[in-house]
């Protein structure tokens, strides 16, 4: 067979393989790439996906520089490369990368908003903000670009960018099941854990394998139940210290009062309540929800 | 609003990892401690969430104004200038511990929701906590050593 004909139908096995996650399976197909052609760009950078996905950043990076010296697609390369810095918290070295990659494409919408993602971990918040949103001008339906936006907007607690955003992935989004597990963590930030759950569950049920979305469920079931309603509606008053000065303060006024016995079943209670929300909730939770549970047996 | 050069390099020597307590827990150094721990531990949180310098200024002159009146009512208190015991004037001290809690609140809540989102993880409060209300009774204990 011919070799370039060899290659191609590797290639587009490789392809297949990544689109439907199937990583390490592509390997000894990448493999044979290189043994035909050791400088093949596209294997050379497929290959860096794979050791990125096995957490070798450092070989990822080495591959990602090989490709680009024979050719490979900039943005592409560079963007693994400043993503592979930031796994390991090396946020200066992943912003050398960002930029070198937008002087070779600035029109990258894509790397426009990864750049955006690093200047919000690192807190250039109205930076991120000026990035996203030349991205939006460069790519308005870009999923990268709106999966951003919508961290962004929760982030910045912005109702009106945060239904924009929502709207925009439902009308440009291509994986359905991103688009559900996005709406799902939309309401659970709302804390519409109700509305969270169901859309967590429908994606579930799309894809029944896999354990991520099997885990937001049941993130979804520990917040709603009700051995936690005590714990949301502290939550919703303003947290524990706020319930608990609160508490402190009717102390000290009952203790003023001298009203002893009222004083007493305050106090008694409130030790009750702290003892259930973290240490008894949980663990009656444990014992007879999740061994109750089918999805977790 | 300053033009913001989106290819320069932010991340320079300088740059230092954003982090943050959790904030709402500083109502308990602001009511235990009172307000120099509070400022101490405020204007640390605020700075770690790289907050505006008016908005630290604003929260910083807002507790020495607060700590100054607590001690012009004490010095007068116990001169007789004003016939109000202590006790009454250390309670209304802690009730505006409480409204400037808020205030810092107010001013934080947007930087430190960002960083929660975007970060995640708080650091823990307990040891430094546990020192600064140390600290803010040590301060309060000496007041009343300095004014008696």
């Amino acid at each position: 067979m011919d070799v370039t004909a060899f290659i191609d139908r590797e290639l587009a096995v490789v392809d297949y393989l990544f689109s439907v996650d199937k990583y390490e399976e592509a390997v000894p197909h990448l493999q044979n790439i290189l043994q035909q052609n050791p400088v093949h760009p596209q294997a050379l950078f497929f290959l860096a996906l794979v050791y990125y996905g096995r957490e070798q950043f450092e070989e990822t990076r080495r591959l990602c520089v090989d490709a680009l010296v024979n050719g490979f697609d900039k943005e592409g390369a560079y963007g693994v490369i400043a993503a592979a810095y930031e796994k390991e918290y090396r946020y200066p070295a992943a912003e050398e990368a960002y930029l070198q990659g937008l002087q070779a494409n600035p029109n990258s919408a894509v790397l426009h908003a990864d750049y955006a993602r690093l200047m919000m971990v690192t807190g250039f918040w109205d930076k991120a903000r000026a990035l996203l949103n030349k991205a939006m001008e460069l790519e308005p339906t870009n999923q990268n670009v709106i999966n951003a936006m919508i961290d962004f907007s929760f982030a910045e607690m912005d109702e009106k960018k945060q239904r924009e955003a929502i709207q925009s992935l439902m009308e440009n989004g291509s994986d359905e099941i991103k688009k559900i597990v996005k709406l799902s963590l939309y309401h659970h930030f709302k804390g519409d854990y109700k509305q969270a759950r169901e859309y967590a569950v429908q994606a579930f049920l799309m894809d029944p394998a896999n354990r991520n979305l099997l885990a937001l469920v049941e993130g979804c079931d520990y917040a709603l139940h009700p051995l936690f309603l005590p714990r949301r509606l502290i939550g919703k008053l303003g947290g524990g210290a706020v319930v608990f000065l609160a508490i402190f303060t009717v102390l000290v006024l009952l203790a003023a009062l001298n009203l002893d016995v009222i004083l007493a079943i305050v106090f008694y209670s409130f030790v009750a309540l702290v003892l259930y929300n973290w240490m008894v909730a949980p663990v009656l939770y444990h014992l007879i929800v999740r061994g109750k549970d089918p999805w977790t047996k | 609003m300053q033009e913001i050069d989106l290819y320069r390099p932010s991340l320079t020597k300088k740059w230092r990892p954003v982090k943050s307590f959790n904030i709402k827990s500083f109502i308990l150094i602001a009511v235990f401690g009172g307000v120099i721990p509070f400022i101490i531990l405020g204007t640390i949180n605020a700075r770690w969430l790289r907050a505006p310098g008016k908005d630290i200024s604003l929260f910083v002159s807002a507790g020495l104004l607060l700590e100054a009146i607590k001690w012009l009512l004490f010095l007068q208190s116990s001169h007789g200038v004003i016939p109000v015991d202590y006790g009454p004037i250390h309670i209304g001290y802690r009730i505006a511990c409480v409204f400037l809690f808020i205030y810092y609140y107010q001013l934080m809540k947007k930087p430190f929701h960002f960083y929660l989102r975007t970060n995640g993880v708080t650091e823990t409060l307990v040891q430094p906590g546990v020192y600064l209300i140390a600290l803010g009774l040590l301060i309060d204990f000496a007041s009343f050593v300095f004014i008696l």
